[in-house]
Parts: structure tokens; sequence; C-alpha cells
């Protein structure tokens, strides 16, 4: 059961690289703006929200590697 | 290098870049199958959990100076998203709004983990602490290039002035 647990986080995590990294490939061979620059201009534009996520990212780095066991 | 070639690198790179995502992850889906019910019943870390903090940070403050070195979406010529066409911004709001979702279900599945369920599932947070004590090196890269790109993405320079 573990195992099949951490399978589907391992799936779901290169699911979502791929998927990024794919979309990338379509913007770019379009000739429009990557991802990175899309999710920047959006960080520049709401700078609190970002903040807030990278609070909240911050916060599972410690719960999920500081927990002891 | 000319524009055409600079943009076929670019998309060579990136489709790189997802064979090696596919493979690793494919190798890790494949290990992760093979590990024991009671793998995780008491772990025994072998790198302690400030280091992956401190490697995860260092990655964060990594992805920060890598916007200095792109030129293709340089800071300044960045429209901000309030100016951006209605496309665009119907675009960005739509991925905003399902990586949101993903949370949520992602929050949900927490939920029922936490609890006493008759499907035995567990929390995410088990899978990962597990995860970090069968394969720290693999976790620690994970974790480092999660860091690295929300470090690029949301820690960016502000606007320059003038």
């Amino acid at each position: 059961m573990v195992g099949q647990g951490i399978r589907w986080v391992v799936i779901a995590l290169t699911m979502g690289f791929c998927l990024a990294a794919i979309t990338d490939m379509v913007l770019e061979a379009r000739g429009m703006r990557s991802i990175s620059a899309r999710i920047e201009a959006w960080s520049r534009t709401y700078p609190f929200y970002a903040g807030a996520m990278v609070l909240v990212f911050g916060a599972l780095l410690g719960h999920f590697f500081l927990h002891p066991y | 290098m000319r524009p055409d070639t600079a943009r076929k690198v670019r998309i060579g790179v990136l489709a790189a870049v997802t064979l090696l995502v596919l493979y690793v992850g494919g190798r890790l889906t494949y290990a992760a199958g093979g590990l024991a019910e009671d793998a995780c019943r008491n772990p025994a870390p072998v790198l302690p959990g400030w280091a992956l903090v401190f490697i995860s940070l260092a990655f964060f403050g990594a992805g920060r100076l890598a916007t200095g070195l792109r030129t293709d979406n340089d800071a300044p010529h960045i429209p901000p998203l309030a100016r951006a066409g209605t496309g665009g911004r119907l675009a960005a709001h739509a991925a905003l709004a399902t990586v949101f979702l993903l949370g949520v279900g992602a929050l949900a599945y927490e939920t029922v983990g936490v609890w006493p369920n008759p499907w035995k599932l567990q929390p995410i947070t088990n899978y990962v602490r597990c995860a970090t004590a069968a394969d720290p090196l693999t976790t620690s890269l994970v974790a480092a290039v999660i860091s690295f790109f929300v470090g690029h993405w949301l820690w960016f320079p502000a606007r320059r002035r003038g």
C-alpha cells in the first residue's frame, strides 16, 4: 500500500513536469511566451499572492522534512 | 545564433528534458512498487531533515539568481498580466485555476488519508517521509528541482525603475 501511494505521488509529479515541458514546447514552436514568462508576469502583477504561495511552499517543506519520525 | 536555430535548440532541449523526466519517473515508479509493506514503519533517515531543507532553500535561491541568466524573457519586457490580451489573461487564469483545483484535490485526499478510511489510504505526507527514508538522494533531487522552479517563478525581481 505504501509503495502504491509513493507510486502515485511519483506519477503525479512526473506527469506534471512532462505536461509543463510539452506545453512549453508547443508555445515555443508557435512563437508564444513560455510558461515561465507567463508565471513571472503573474507573480509581478500579484506579488502578495506570489509571496503567499512561497509561504505555503515553505510550510510544506517544514511539514515534510522537519517533522520528527 | 539565428532566431530559428535558437528556437529549434530550445525545443530540442525541452524534448530531451521530457524524455529524461519520463525515464527517471518510470524508474522511480518501478522501484516504488518493490517497497515492502513495513518499509516505512520505523524509517531511519540517512539524510537529516534540516539538510533537505537547506538543499531546498539553496536551490530556491539559485532559481531566483537564474532569472538574471535568461535573455528571451528579460524582466522589463514582460508585460504585466493586467495589460495582456484577453486570450492571454484567460489562458493564464485557466492554468492558475487548474493548479488550485489540483491543490484542492490533493488536500481532499490528505483529509481522507488522515482519517481512518476503508480504502486504507494514507496521507501524502507519509509517502513523502517514507520516500525520504528509502531514497534520500532522489528525494533531495526532486525537492531541489521543485524549489528551483518556485524560486525562479515566484521570487521574481521587481520591475526596474527608470
